[in-house]
This record gives structure tokens, sequence and C-alpha cells, in this order.
């Protein structure tokens, strides 16, 4: 397991580089820090020392290499835009995308898997039915719509149909509420409802149509029928048998998902202006701010193969059949 | 299964635990003191903000944004002159007055052209008290210049020295005459920094990314976040009639436009300055708590026809039929007054009524719909309908590029509705949009359109030189660098823009310019549409006080937030 986890983290720094390199590249070529800064009326002469004082005049492989070692040395560098330190903006981006990811992750995950596993049991029944029907009603209704929607109902429709003279939960403010200083629990608790609820009606519609046929699949099985002819109690075959074996294909599928967490939910996090890694990035996106948005794509990737190798010692802990190493 | 179950309540703690202590370290928010408990300013407000900067540098690039102006600088920062209510330039706080020529404040021209201002003896930096002296002009003169990413030069480049005999007196020498030097040091954008506070030079490009810890202004900046921005009010601003009656003012970022009608709408912010626009003009009429006023700002939106030769607009007697064929009454009532309802026609070819005595609002007046002068300028250029009846030469039909940046709703719209009205009147007009980097970054610099629509400044200094004259057309002699995007040119119009550009009276001045507004007139440079429109929504039961009295200013109305009061 060990030589198994090394070996996978080894792989993860050519995957980093790669990664990295392709991004950069990609970055140079659609997007230009000099345009996103300089006005209609600049003259030449000043183009060129703009471009010079923020190294933009190097060859792209040099500029690339010197990004790379200072990342691997601990040092993000500077924003181009405001001469910032990068780390501590990113540092606090990644800390509440995770926040949002992991929460919304718990609700949706435990809600998406109970769906699924009941719909398999009472195949075709009225639940099953309902189920079904409201997943494809969630796999169609788009985040930025879903969380509009959740902020009217919120405000105005609460205030007007329930006599408030507040909404039912805050929409502003990002984390907390404008009037809170330093840390609130329940404040924050309060701000990851709406965005954990919009995050989340997609994703309950998709896993539970995937547990629904993961359960199928193994409820059906030989082995399934072997454990009932054993005489193992129905509840029991269903949760320690089926279940378990479930889970397998979900966890793949979720390690991707989580992966992506840490690049940001881009449209939730705009709509509820929630300092995420999505918001982070289409700002510094929208300032070609290199020296910010590089950092992001590291951590990104790396997040990727992170919950990726998650996702595959957990195969073990599912299935003992299954040997990482 | 115990084990299982177990494990799974394991790992579901450790995650609820993970998620709160990455919430603790996720927060940004800092702590308050609490602000001053002493008579004066009371309360606290939240206001709305639809754009949110980056950072809080107001030289560099973080001032690219407006909204970097209207949460930062103007309240916390001193500048020389700033705008009034009515965009004029006056003497800020920070000065005893305005130079002029009368008061010889203004002196010389050409390579004598020199400005000198008398700082206010009682104006002091907050909080450590200092006098704010000349040593600090002549500090932020340099800063401009020489910090990386300084996000425009232009006027103080001109400047070759600034000499400061005594601490309230600076002297600034500029290279040529230049009459737009209220906009340097002040004006808009222009401040004035402390330099003390910079003890390693004038090179600020790393400076003042989320903090601004001194005060020239009626507020001192608390915190800036990603989240929110508060605002103090300070007590120690030595213009007693400009401190606060607020305590404190929290700015938040609400962006999207659903958002931001909701959080006025439920109390969550008291006021916002949205970008007037068909989805939140209706959304937000005026109702027993809330209250929307309309003013306007200094940007206005013509038609442009491209002179450039061998375009179809080259020729005058084009420009004039196509100005009288299109109804620009019709255009502001469809297109505009939906969400501009006090919208009126401009009726200058580059200045607006609102800014300054530049635009006497008579010289476009007579453009109005008028089929009989259509065919007249049509038939004196040689031009015939064809059996479809469009205007014809040579037996080809006349085809016009008309360009707008796409996913523009306002001009999508006026497209959609004008250019079957303007087929009627015998106008081949044909959609030619790009995004928005090709339009104004690519054709409109190299004159790749026909006709285009869209939005130039009105600053209060009332030159045009820049964009209407002979010189500023792009071409090797500017280093392809010119604004004259329509490739107009008229000497006589050159001439005047020039002398104009010269005079440092007012009055003679502005006759210079209504002259040049004659001269366009008759060349039919443009036509005029209107000028774009300022809103202020706010909670009329948490609010009260001269709320829309800077709403036509490029300040915005949050500019004089100091004499609004909490209800």
């Amino acid at each position: 397991m060990f030589r198994f986890i090394v070996r996978r983290m080894l792989w993860a720094i050519p995957v980093l580089i790669a990664g990295s390199f392709i991004l950069f590249v990609a970055l140079h070529v659609t997007t230009d820090p000099v345009k996103a800064a300089i006005h209609h009326n600049v003259s030449p002469d000043a183009l060129i020392k703009f471009k010079h004082d923020l190294g933009l005049d190097k060859p792209l492989l040099e500029q690339y290499w010197i990004f790379l070692s200072k990342f691997f040395r601990g040092d993000f560098g500077t924003s181009y835009t405001s001469g910032a330190p990068v780390w501590p903006e990113l540092r606090t981006a990644l800390a509440n995308s995770l926040v949002l990811g992991f929460v919304a992750g718990l609700f949706y995950l435990t809600v998406g898997i109970a769906i699924g596993v009941v719909s398999a049991v009472k195949q075709y029944s009225w639940f099953d039915n309902l189920s079904t029907g409201l997943s494809f009603f969630g796999l169609a209704m788009p985040p930025f719509f879903f969380g509009l929607v959740t902020i009217v109902l919120v405000g105005t429709f609460y205030e007007t149909h329930f006599h408030s003279s507040t909404p039912l939960l805050p929409f502003i403010g990002g984390v907390y509420s404008p009037s809170t200083s330093g840390f609130d629990l329940v404040d924050r608790i309060k701000h990851l409802i709406l965005p954990g609820l919009t995050l989340s009606v997609q994703e309950i519609a998709v896993y539970s149509r995937y547990m629904r046929t993961g359960m199928l699949e193994t409820l059906n099985s030989d082995y399934m029928r072997t454990a009932r002819a054993k005489g193992i109690s129905e509840r029991r075959v269903t949760l320690r048998h089926g279940f378990r074996n479930a889970l397998i294909p979900l966890t793949t599928f979720a390690g991707i998902d989580f992966g992506a967490v840490a690049g940001g939910l881009i449209i939730t996090e705009s709509i509820f202006g929630y300092n995420g890694m999505g918001r982070y990035f289409l700002d510094n996106l929208h300032n070609a701010d290199y020296p910010m948005l590089l950092p992001w794509m590291m951590v990104v990737i790396a997040s990727v193969v992170l919950f990726n190798l998650l996702a595959d010692l957990s195969y073990a802990w599912l299935d003992p059949r299954i040997r990482v190493d | 299964m115990k084990h299982s179950r177990n494990t799974l309540v394991r790992i579901v703690v450790v995650l609820a635990a993970l998620a709160l202590v990455l919430s603790a370290c996720g927060s940004s928010s800092k702590k308050s003191n609490g602000g001053s408990t002493s008579t004066g300013p009371t309360g606290s407000v939240v206001f709305g903000a639809e754009q949110w900067p980056s950072c809080l540098n107001p030289i560099t690039q973080c001032a690219n944004s407006s909204w970097l102006q209207w949460l930062v600088p103007i309240h916390v920062l001193p500048r020389l002159a700033e705008l009034d209510e009515k965009n004029n330039f006056v003497a800020s706080p920070l000065l005893t007055e305005l130079p002029s020529i009368d008061n010889g404040g203004v002196t010389g021209a050409g390579k004598t052209y020199t400005v000198t201002y008398h700082l206010n003896p009682a104006a002091k930096w907050s909080p450590d008290g200092t006098p704010i002296t000349s040593e600090d002009v002549k500090f932020t003169w340099q800063a401009v210049l020489k910090s990386t990413g300084s996000v425009t030069t232009t006027g103080y480049d001109k400047i070759s020295s600034i000499e400061t005999p005594n601490p309230q007196t600076a002297v600034v020498h500029f290279t040529e005459t230049y009459n737009d030097w209220p906009d340097v040091l002040g004006g808009f954008s222009g401040v004035i920094l402390e330099k003390a506070k910079f003890p390693t030079g004038p090179n600020l490009g790393k400076a003042m990314n989320t903090a601004i810890d001194f005060s020239g202004g009626p507020w001192t900046l608390q915190s800036f976040t990603k989240d929110k921005e508060v605002l103090v009010a300070n007590t120690t601003y030595w213009e007693k009639s400009r401190i606060p009656k607020i305590q404190t003012v929290t700015f938040v970022p609400v962006t999207e436009t659903t958002k931001e009608v909701q959080a006025i709408k439920t109390g969550q912010v008291s006021a916002i300055y949205p970008q007037p626009a068909t989805d939140n003009v209706p959304l937000l009429k005026d109702s027993a708590t809330l209250k929307s006023i309309f003013g306007v700002t200094t940007q206005y939106e013509n038609i442009w026809f491209n002179n450039k030769p061998g375009k179809p607009f080259a020729d005058k007697n084009l420009r004039a039929a196509f100005s009288y064929a299109l109804d620009r009454e019709q255009l502001l009532t469809d297109i505009v007054k939906p969400f501009a309802p006090t919208a009126t026609l401009n009726q200058c070819a580059a200045w607006i009524t609102g800014v300054g005595p530049w635009c006497e609002g008579t010289a476009f007046t007579d453009i109005k719909p008028d089929s009989t002068k259509v065919d007249s300028f049509m038939a004196a250029s040689g031009y015939a309908k064809d059996a479809s009846g469009i205007w014809a030469k040579g037996g080809k039909q006349l085809v016009i590029k008309w360009m707008i940046n796409t996913g523009n709703k306002r001009r999508e719209n006026t497209q959609a509705e004008f250019i079957p009205l303007l087929a009627k009147q015998g106008f081949k007009l044909v959609t030619d949009n790009s995004d928005s980097d090709t339009v104004f970054q690519k054709r409109l610099p190299a004159g790749d359109f026909d006709l285009g629509m869209y939005i130039q400044v009105a600053s209060p200094d009332p030159t045009v030189t820049s964009i209407l004259d002979t010189k500023s057309i792009p071409g090797p002699a500017n280093q392809g660098q010119g604004q004259n995007d329509t490739w107009y040119s008229n000497p006589e119009a050159d001439k005047l823009m020039e002398t104009s550009d010269g005079e440092q009276d007012k009055t003679k001045r502005a006759d210079l310019i209504h002259q040049v507004d004659k001269v366009l007139r008759q060349d039919y440079v443009n036509i005029p549409l209107y000028a774009f429109p300022s809103m202020l929504s706010y909670r009329t039961d948490m609010l009260e006080g001269p709320l829309d009295q800077f709403i036509n200013n490029p300040e915005s109305n949050f500019w004089n937030m100091w004499a609004w009061s909490k209800k």
C-alpha cells in the first residue's frame, strides 16, 4: 500500500509539469495581460517598459521555467494586477471552496445515495417513480437558474408571503454577512446553505441515478442470491453485500468530482459572491494575471491527482479483493 | 457491519471537523474596532457594488475599474481639483482656491506653462495628524510616472518639474500648454498620496493591495477584502462640513442583477448604483420603501460614420441622407427609454449638456426624419433607387455594413428594429458584428467598418482633438496610436480644435467649442443619440439626505455620502 502511494505521488510530478505546461501555453495563446491592463492610448515605449517590468519580454520557455522553479521552491510570486503575494489569496479561496465542496458533498452524497438505494430496493414503486422523475428535473435544472430562484425564494418571496422583514437566509456578503466581524460559525453555516443547495441539486440527481443502477446490478447478481440462500436477512444482504459493492463504481465518479471542487465551483461561487477558487479563477482570468492563474492550475491538477488516488485507495477498503499494490 | 458503520461515522466526523477548520482558515474577515462611540457620526449602512476591484492601488492597473474610484479613492484620498455636481472643476478642500489666470495661479504658455497650487494649511493626514504638503504632491507625480504598471501617465508626462518653495505651495511646470491640468493629481481619478508612508520611494507597483492606512478624505478605510469594504467616518477631517453623519459604511459586491435587485428590495443593502438596463429598471420601480432616481453619466452613445477613403460614408451627401433617414426619437423611445425613462436626445456631436458649458444643445436639433432631404442628398451623389427600392449607383446596390459588439442587447435590438425601417427608405444595411475585443481593439483602430454604434466619454475638459483631429487618424506619424477611428478630417475643424486646446479663458473656449460643434454638424460627422443614464436606487426607510446630488457626476452618487444620514 505504502509503495503504491509513493509511486502514485511520484507519478504526479510529471503530470503536474505536463499539465501546467499545456495550460501555461494555452493561457499565453488566449490571454494577454498587457491588453488587459493597458489603456488604448499608451505609447509603444510604455508598453515595452510594462512588458519588461513583468518579465513578459522573455521567451515563453524561460517564463515557464522561472515560474516552475519558483513554484517548487515555495515562491508563488506576486500578482501582475495588484503586486500582492499570490499564496494568501489562493489559500483563502482554496479553503473556502473545500469547505463548500465538503459540506455540499456530504449532503448530496448522503441524499443521492439514500435515494438511489431505496429506489433500487423498491424498484417501480411510487417512490422509485417519483425519485426518477425528480432526478430528471434536477438534471435539467441549470445551477445558475436554480441559484437565482433560491435567492428570490428566500428574499422577496419569503418576505412577502411570510410577512417577514428579513430574508429567510442571507445571500450577500460571500462567506459572512456584512455586519459579521471575525469567525462566526452560525453565520458561516447560514452562508453555506444556498450555495450548497445550488451545488447539490444536479449532483443528487446524478448520484441517485448512479446508485440506483449500481444497486440493481448487485441485487440481481449471483452472490446476492447465494447470500439469501444462506438465510442471511434481506436487510443485511442489501446493506452489507449490495450497498458496499454498488459503491465501488460511484467512488471513481466521486473522486473525480471532489478533485474538480478544488478548481472552484465557478457558477455557484459567482452567483453567491462566494470567495472560492472559481471566483478566484474568473477574476484573474479577466485580468490575464498569469502569476495568480498558474498556481491555481497547479493546485487543481494536484487535487485531481490526489482525489483520484484516494478513490483508488477506497476501492481496497470497499472490496478487499482489490489490491492496490 | 458494525465495523463499517463505525468507520463511516468516523469519516463523516473527520470531514466535518476538517470543514470547520478550513472554514476558520478561509475566514478573511477582520476584527472590527467598533468605531467611535462619541457624539457625531452614528449607525452603519450597507451599500451594494456591481463590480469589485481586485486591489486598491489608485495609480496602477487596479484603477482601471471605475468601481475602484467609487469605492475607495474618492472617499479616502485627497486631490487638488475636484468636480462639483455640474461637473465643473472646483477647488477641493485641500486647496485654498482653484488656480486660474485671474488669481495668477495659471501663467505662461508653451514651455513656460505653470500652475501654482496653494494647499490648505489645515489639511492633515489621518491618523498621524501630519500636514499634507507640496512634497506629497511632488511625490505622487513621481509615483504615477515611476510605478510599475501605472495605469496612465497622460498629463503627468507633460510635467517637467514640480517646485516646492514651501510646504503649502506646489508650482507645477508643464512642457507645453496643458488646459486639462485639473485632471492631473485631481479631477476624477487623480489623488494625492502621503509620501511618509512609502519610505522605499515612488515605485508603488506593489503597494496598496488591500489596505490604504492613511486618509485625507471624509472616510478612513478600515478593511477591504474580496467580500466587503468597511469605511469609517474620519472625525478629524479638516473640512468640518464633510465629516460624515454615518459612522460606518460597508460596501458588498452584488455583481449579479437578480441578486442586486433582491438585496435592495429585502433591505440587505440600503443603496445601489446599478447600470440601468431593461432587466433591472422594471424591477426597481418606486414603492413604499424603494426609490429609483435617474441621471446621466458623462458617456454618450452615437452612431458614427466611417469617413475613411473608399468607405461609403466618406461621401458627405450619403452621411447627410442617412442622418435624415434615421428616426432618432423613435430610437430613443423604443430602445433607450425602457431602461432610461428620463433620457433625452443629445444635440451635440461630442459633448453633452450635463458636462460643462461645452454643449449648447442646438447644433443637431434639425436632424429629424425628412424623406425629401434623403432623396435630394442621395440624388446629389448620383444614387437612384433600383427596382427593389434600394439606393444604387452604376448598377450596384449600396450595401452598408453596420458594426456593433455582439452581446450588447441594446445595440442588437437597435439593429433589429432599424435595419428594416431604413430599408424602406432605400438603405440596405447588413449587420457586421464582432466581439468587443475585436470591435474596439482591432476593427475600430483599423477603420474596418462602415457604420458603428458605440459610446465615447465627454470629459469635463472639452478637447476632442484626440478623436476628431486629422493628426489623430491612425498612421505612421502617430505610430498607429491615433484615436480618430472615424477618419474625420476637416482643416477648419482642426484649426478650431487646436485653437480651443490652447485657449485658457473658459468663456472663449466654450465659444470655440460651439463653433467646432457647428462645423461637425455641417459635416454630418455622426448622429448623436443620448447621454448614457445613471441610476440610483435606495431604501427610503433606511437613508435620507442629498442622495442624488452627484448622480450626473463621474464620481458616482456615493461621492457625497458624507452628507447622507441613516434613518
